[in-house]
């Protein structure tokens, strides 16, 4: 049987139905994974033996007819900045190469207590910031779609993991745009939740007011059921909203006869690839068909903010990326005193990307310049919020695009950082208002390459970007779509 | 970083901080900064005693320990005098 098109719904039915053993599932994709991942590069680290210890143990549970989680035996890929006791995480940092947690992240936690199974660590950019996942330590993750293109990032090998048949879903998590721009690039359905509704307990800190854990998966129905699992208030986690979780599987049937979309035409402008411009034209037609409104939206903002965002991002990277000083987390350079330390074991471990970013931030906050760029910086982080709260108090959700353009060949960032930065234009703003977004694939380009559309809504409103997704996957077949 | 790091590091935050630098363009006088974090309450959590992290597994990922502390090189540079 082949598995690796099944998504997470099908397989959890085979499971429950003891059609497939969780150790057949769990051995089909571990295979799968050491054929492909030298060249796609998705994993960092394959958990074979303890993910076939918990699929054997889940199976013999079934056989005695004792209750199992909801996910038991379903294979599931983590990104490598998400804690996971006794799994070597290294957040793609040489940093962190060795770094072995001893406890699990909250949302990894609920997977585990579900009964899913961790079958290993994906790439990503170095902490999060990138957004190719071309990783100067680890090396490139490779788009399944066309190899010698990115899969997006920074949770790139999350996203290639699941385009390409290595793993039914997986987590990422999104600081600006890192878990719907690779959804994109390999056209999955990828989920950032509102600041909040996911617990970051256990997610390695880059931005810690911007990142939020999220799914990516095949369909939204498979990002429904992942946000039930690990969605909800968390008693580690003080930022965790103490709000009961919806039932996104049963509100995805809903019809969206008379839901008001907003559309921002600015968006559809200069910059914006024409092919994507047309597929999400087709998309909007889509919707309109099943009963939705369109009304034209403005967002006045929107173009400050990607500046904002590269201003408070490096700044909250610049603080939460010192305790990296060669005392607790393995990596030290060889020193003879304690400055040497710090400033070797930072100079040394430290890829250039995060150098970058952690100097913008601590300019950025010095004395003589906080006024000048962080101040102003989340005064425009307002105004992007309060764009966000006059549109969605007239519609129900937005929809744009996700990306100016679809995956780009392996490379073309290299030494280029701004042109990487500003491709971040449709997504950043999500994050600086906290509000929930959702990429899900509307078409392909020339090339073949998927061409992602972007929902956003009010704050917890994800029932509604779900419910949405849901009901456009069922008049339309790109997310059933799969690389050559 | 060397100096031809360096070299290259300024080059490109200068162009950085210009690119950024047209937050300028706004009048933001009279807006409040948000710095996120604002939609949620902060609770109390039951005053009860609970285990804190055992010290071993903390200790574990450390370059170096002596088994109940980290180590690091003298601050001054000179050889400490437990290493003699």
């Amino acid at each position: 049987m082949d598995l690796s098109s099944f998504s997470a719904h099908q397989l959890i039915d085979l499971l429950d139905r003891q059609e497939l053993s969780a150790a057949d599932c769990v051995g089909y994709f571990l295979a799968r994974t050491d054929d492909q991942n030298p060249e796609l590069n998705a994993f960092l680290t394959v958990a074979h033996e303890s993910a076939m210890d918990q699929a054997r143990s889940i199976d013999q549970r079934r056989q005695r007819g004792e209750t199992v989680g909801r996910m038991a035996g379903l294979p599931v890929a983590v990104k490598d900045g998400i804690c996971t006791e006794g799994i070597r995480t290294t957040a793609g940092s040489r940093m962190l190469e060795e770094f072995v947690p001893f406890y699990n992240a909250t949302a990894v936690q609920r997977l585990l207590e579900a009964d899913a199974i961790l079958i290993g660590k994906t790439m990503m950019d170095e902490f999060g910031m990138g957004s190719s996942t071309e990783n100067p330590h680890f090396g490139n993750t490779r788009n399944p779609w066309d190899p010698q293109r990115v899969a997006g990032g920074s949770s790139g090998g999350s996203a290639a993991a699941v385009a390409g048949g290595l793993a039914p879903l997986a987590l990422g998590s999104d600081t600006g745009g890192s878990i719907r721009q690779p959804a994109a690039f390999c056209g999955l359905t990828g989920l950032k939740p509102t600041y909040g509704r996911v617990s970051r307990y256990g997610l390695i800190a880059y931005a810690s007011s911007l990142e939020q854990i999220g799914p990516i998966t095949r369909s939204a129905q498979d990002a429904a059921l992942l946000m039930e699992i690990c969605a909800g208030h968390d008693p580690s986690d003080s930022t965790s909203a103490q709000r009961a979780v919806d039932d996104y599987t049963h509100q995805l049937d809903s019809d969206i006869q008379g839901l008001r979309i907003g559309v921002c035409r600015d968006h559809f402008g200069t910059g914006l690839d024409s092919e994507i411009g047309v597929a999400l034209q087709e998309a909007l037609n889509v919707l309109q068909s099943l009963g939705a409104k369109l009304v034209d939206i403005e967002l006045p903002h929107a173009s400050h903010a990607v500046a904002a965002y590269y201003v408070i991002a490096p700044c909250e990277a610049s603080a939460n990326l010192a305790r990296f000083d060669g005392v607790r987390y393995t990596r030290r350079a060889e020193s003879s005193s304690l400055d040497q330390m710090y400033s070797r074991t930072r100079s040394e471990f430290f890829g250039q990307e995060v150098k970058r970013r952690i100097l913008l931030g601590t300019f950025a906050l010095s004395s003589g310049y906080y006024d000048q760029y962080y101040r102003k910086a989340s005064q425009i982080r307002r105004l992007v919020k309060h764009d966000f709260d006059t549109a969605l108090a007239e519609v129900d959700l937005l929809v744009g695009p996700t990306t100016p353009g679809t995956a780009l060949p392996i490379g073309q960032w290299e030494d280029d950082p701004l042109s990487m930065y500003l491709a971040d234009v449709y997504t950043v703003s999500a994050n600086l208002a906290g509000i929930p977004a959702l990429s899900i694939p509307c078409g392909t380009d020339a090339n073949g390459l998927p061409i992602g559309m972007q929902l956003q809504g009010r704050p917890f409103a994800e029932s509604t970007l779900l419910q949405v997704a849901h009901q456009y996957q069922q008049q339309t077949d790109f997310h059933t779509r799969r690389p050559d | 970083m060397n100096s031809e790091q360096a070299e290259k590091v300024q080059i490109e935050l200068e162009k950085l901080l210009a690119f950024v630098g047209q937050i300028d363009q706004l009048a933001l006088d009279d807006v409040d900064p948000f710095y996120g974090i604002g939609s949620t309450e902060d609770s109390t959590r039951t005053d009860e005693i609970r285990p804190s992290c055992p010290r071993s597994d903390i200790l574990h990922n450390a370059p170096q320990t002596d088994g109940e502390h980290f180590l690091v090189p003298p601050v001054f540079g000179q050889q400490d005098s437990r290493e003699d």
